[in-house]
């Protein structure tokens, strides 16, 4: 009932705020670009990842755009979707043309084309300075500036897990199914900026229990930067990304899809850490150094993480990776092990050569353990790790080449090299080649990988980028890998392979149309349960075709329909496929703003779910997997209440044909499971 | 490597051998074995019709170690001339195990152009199969080859090769492919080439995807890469030339079976 009146409350609280307008573009425009540039990046990642760091990023520089007038290609970096040769180019462009003059001049730069380009266009600015004038832009921060974001959702439907009282004794979620975020921004313009983040997922406590003071999670950073000699200085949390993530790269990280070029990872260094995920950061002070063309980073992190307990007293055997805290066991397992992280990065740049090598120690309090498994038998086990690496980067006539080669000390070797080559004006191809030892281990390890982190794997990624025209473009790849030890369910070393291709066709800027095709073969234990498993060759076909199309004044449409084969061994064959429906109104010169999809989708099982974006709130993100026989709708809804408010609402709610969702905890009786957000910013 | 183990190797290999076996020349190998509409020289052991641009006589030779180890081998000669009524082509080439099993293949082609943009090629073949202590098998196919130039460009080729269906008699159990090759390639620059394939085998129903890519460069050396899905292997290879003498190699890496590396030498007149 409660519930009820909630939502009541909410829908007429939008329906207020409807019947008011005020002019306000930017923000909504800038919230559909940024969703558009994350869908492609985050493509196949799935909801496991947060996106609202690059997310947060890309608004950043929507409002403050990057002058490529004055920009060294570190801003243009961080954007994600710039290839380094791309950034080479743009550089070394200006370094022989002179100064921009305008936008367009873009276009003679080898390298860009009309795709990347209109990605490219919203996040940049031409500044004016020429001649010796000073440098000016016409969209800067001139003074400090707070930002205030609260965030509340829930899932409107109890799942088992709020059912179970405590005194049953059975495992339950102790907390509320309320969801709390508190996001506070403070930056001042040419010095340092303030992060906070506190949140609170479904199922946590809340004020009471084990999170007395409130929130589940706080994270807060403050950044400093270009004072002098000190370029950057973060105290609290912040990531390190370096060289190509064999051996540190803390933060988001992006692989294979449909972005190519981000299989060479363009490493931000320090930065601060302003993502609500839980897991991948450091925690303490780091500071990098410039003197002449070096750059030197050290670093201190302390956390208490979150690990489940071994069998051996005062030993623990893995580590927490969901940063969820809902029932008795996630609790005692919450912030069980005491972890220090210090190292040091050193960076040298020379003209197009960038060469860097960093050395870090991991200390655990306690000894990690792994369970005595086959599979486990090379994993690390200890409380300290070290790990170094070298890592380059050199740009020479259109062609980009990278690479990392790292060691965990007492383990093994890693390295992984690659290029990106534009030979011609129309056609790049990109080749990397990995080699990641069994032994090989580093806690934050995000190389490019089939797997989860860069260890025990073998393969060769070959793609290539063909633009013939503006208004068409084809990217394809081939990705062949090997598992040369036994995995999780991999009870045999494995191997398999990736393609896929996409084709992009834009006949108007109203109209884009996108095929794509992704097969997938891998090897898994077979299904039966036997003792001894042989594997089976899982192989996933999916092809997808994607229209967006405008033809009314503010409003565009987007359809998808994707289909998916999944064959595991010779007993499992499934079929599925999904289809949506968007309508997007794009209020420009309106105070609000709004989008509804409603999907119908059909699979045989979760094993041939589909994964589609989903439009949320700002800085929240929704990926979720479409599975079974049911029906999708959400709806947006953004309202700015005066220059320095604005609100956003949605709802969303799977309609399924069975009676019961889910399992476990998360099951719920009934066919519905709807969600609602509401979201306010104050800006000021 | 004993004997016994070797038989049962190549039969295996034999029996699928349009998947896993490649004898074409190292250029199209390289590029994902996607020759239907490539043209030189080593046309004649992929889609013949390639020859009929040709106006210079060549001859080549290659050699190929299927799957390192195996002892299995291919050798080839091809030899072209081209004549004011068409080019006539020739490929003598050989497959086996030393004192095992060989597969002899000798081929007589015919192309020529109709008109500027359509080439078309026919091709007679004789096969012998031996196998020492058990006996010699002989018979006879035929594969007919077709290119079309859109403009310098552009290419689309097709290729069917054993279209009647000639096979050794029952007493030996090796197949002569029956298969269908469509494909097309595009030249983007004067550096590069991509090309597309696909096959159809009418033997073991399989489809085939393949393509591969040719970069040159510099004037007198290329690059070569490229990949079939079914079954997924991946090639790749260089090329040498100096004056009228060219070198080519490459390797076709399979998953499973390991690396078949390749060369061959041509010499245009």
């Amino acid at each position: 009932m409660l519930y009820v009146m909630r939502f009541n409350l909410l829908i007429f609280f939008v329906l207020l705020m409807v019947a008011v307008e005020s002019s306000w573009a930017q923000q909504e425009e800038s919230e559909l670009i940024v969703e558009q540039l994350i869908e492609e990046l985050a493509d196949e990642l799935g909801d496991e990842y947060n996106y609202d760091e690059i997310m947060e990023r890309l608004h950043h520089y929507h409002r403050f755009p990057i002058d490529i007038n004055k920009t060294q290609g570190e801003e243009l970096r961080e954007l994600r979707f710039l290839s380094s040769l791309q950034i080479m180019a743009l550089l070394t462009y200006r370094k022989k043309a002179g100064q921009f003059i305008s936008t367009y001049e873009l276009q003679s730069i080898k390298g860009f084309d009309m795709a990347t380009i209109e990605r490219l266009l919203p996040f940049i600015t031409v500044s004016k300075a020429r001649a010796g004038k000073k440098h000016v832009t016409g969209n800067t921060l001139e003074r400090g500036e707070h930002d205030i974001m609260i965030r509340y959702g829930t899932v409107l439907q109890h799942s088992a897990g709020y059912e179970i009282k405590g005194d049953t004794g059975g495992s339950h979620y102790m907390g509320s199914p309320d969801r709390y975020f508190v996001r506070y921004r403070y930056k001042e313009p040419k010095l340092f900026q303030l992060a906070v983040n506190m949140k609170k997922d479904p199922g946590e406590q809340f004020f009471a229990g084990n999170n007395r003071f409130g929130f589940d999670f706080y994270s807060a950073s403050l950044y400093f930067h270009d004072l002098g000699k000190i370029k950057k200085l973060v105290i609290g949390d912040y990531s390190l990304q370096v060289g190509q993530g064999l051996s540190l790269w803390s933060g988001l990280s992006f692989g294979k899809g449909s972005l190519l070029q981000n299989a060479a990872k363009q490493g931000l260094g320090l930065h601060p850490y302003t993502s609500s995920n839980e897991v991948l950061f450091l925690r303490g002070i780091a500071g990098t150094f410039v003197h002449k063309r070096f750059e030197l980073t050290p670093f201190v992190s302390f956390r208490k993480l979150d690990a489940t307990p071994a069998d051996s007293a005062g030993t623990f055997s893995s580590l927490g990776a969901s940063g969820y805290h809902r029932t008795s066991t996630e609790i005692h397992n919450k912030a069980a092990v005491d972890q220090w992280v210090y190292g040091l990065n050193i960076q040298y740049q020379v003209k197009n050569l960038e060469v860097g090598a960093n050395i870090h120690q991991t200390h655990f309090a306690k000894e990690l353990v792994p369970n005595q498994r086959l599979y486990n038998k090379f994993s690390f086990k200890g409380d300290k790790l070290f790990n170094t690496s070298i890592y380059y980067q050199y740009t020479i006539n259109g062609l980009y080449l990278f690479g990392e080669a790292a060691h965990s000390f007492q383990g093994g070797f890693a390295t992984v090299n690659g290029l990106i080559n534009s030979i011609s004006h129309d056609v790049s191809i990109i080749m990397l080649h990995r080699y990641y030892e069994k032994d090989y281990y580093a806690f934050y390890n995000q190389g490019f990988a089939e797997g989860s982190e860069a260890n025990n794997e073998r393969g060769l990624y070959v793609g290539l980028m063909w633009n013939p025209s503006r208004k068409m473009n084809w990217v394809g790849y081939a990705d062949y890998f090997k598992f040369p030890w036994l995995k999780f369910r991999v009870d045999g070393p494995s191997q398999g392979y990736d393609l896929f291709s996409q084709f992009v066709y834009m006949p108007s800027k109203k109209m884009k149309v996108s095929l794509r095709y992704r097969f997938r073969k891998k090897q898994e234990n077979s299904g039966a349960n036997n003792t001894v498993h042989l594997l089976e060759d899982m192989l996933r076909h999916q092809a997808r075709i994607e229209v967006k199309y405008s033809w009314l004044p503010n409003i565009g449409f987007r359809n998808r329909l994707e289909l998916i084969r999944y064959k595991k061994g010779v007993e499992s064959n499934e079929l599925g496929w999904m289809f949506y429906h968007d309508v997007i109104y794009k209020a420009m010169g309106k105070a609000y703003s709004g989008n509804v999809r409603i999907a119908w989708f059909k699979t045989a099982s979760y094993n041939s779910r589909i994964y589609a974006f989903e439009n949320d709130v700002l800085y929240g993100y929704s990926f979720p997997a479409y599975s079974n026989k049911g029906l999708r709708f959400y709806s947006n809804i953004r309202y700015r209440l005066s220059h320095k408010m604005t609100v956003w609402a949605r709802y969303a709610a799977f309609l399924y044909a069975n009676p019961v969702i889910g399992s476990g905890l998360d099951k719920i009786n009934g066919k519905l499971k709807s969600d609602v957000r509401i979201q306010f910013r104050f800006q000021f | 490597m004993c004997q016994p183990y070797k038989l049962l190797l190549i039969i295996c290999i034999t029996l699928n051998a349009n998947a896993q076996v490649n004898r074409g020349a190292p250029r199209v190998t390289a590029l994902g074995n996607t020759g239907a509409s490539l043209q030189g020289v080593y046309a004649l052991a992929a889609n013949q019709a390639g020859i009929a641009k040709l106006k210079k006589a060549a001859l080549a030779a290659m050699y190929v170690e299927h799957f390192i180890g195996s002892e299995i081998r291919s050798h080839a000669g091809m030899a072209l001339v081209p004549g004011r009524l068409g080019v006539m082509g020739m490929y003598v080439g050989k497959y086996g195990l030393q004192d095992a099993y060989s597969e002899l293949k000798a081929g007589l082609s015919y192309a020529r152009m109709f008109g500027p943009r359509l080439a078309m090629a026919l091709t007679m073949n004789y096969h012998q199969l031996k196998i020492p202590k058990y006996g010699l098998n002989n018979t006879f196919s035929a594969e007919v080859g077709i290119q079309y130039f859109f403009n310098e460009r552009w290419t689309i080729g097709g290729h069917f090769a054993n279209p009647g269906n000639f096979s050794f008699n029952n007493e030996a159990y090796a197949e002569i492919p029956v298969r269908v090759q469509l494909g097309t390639n595009y030249r983007f620059s004067d550096q590069v080439l991509i090309c597309v394939d696909g096959k159809y085998s009418f033997h073991d129903k399989g489809v085939d995807g393949s393509m591969g890519l040719e970069y040159k460069l510099i004037e007198w050396f290329v690059l070569r890469g490229g990949i079939s899905v079914n079954h997924f292997k991946q090639y790749t290879g260089f090329g040498f030339s100096y004056h009228q003498l060219s070198f080519d190699a490459a390797a076709t890496i399979h998953p499973r079976l390991g690396i078949s590396p390749q060369v061959a030498l041509c010499y245009a007149f």
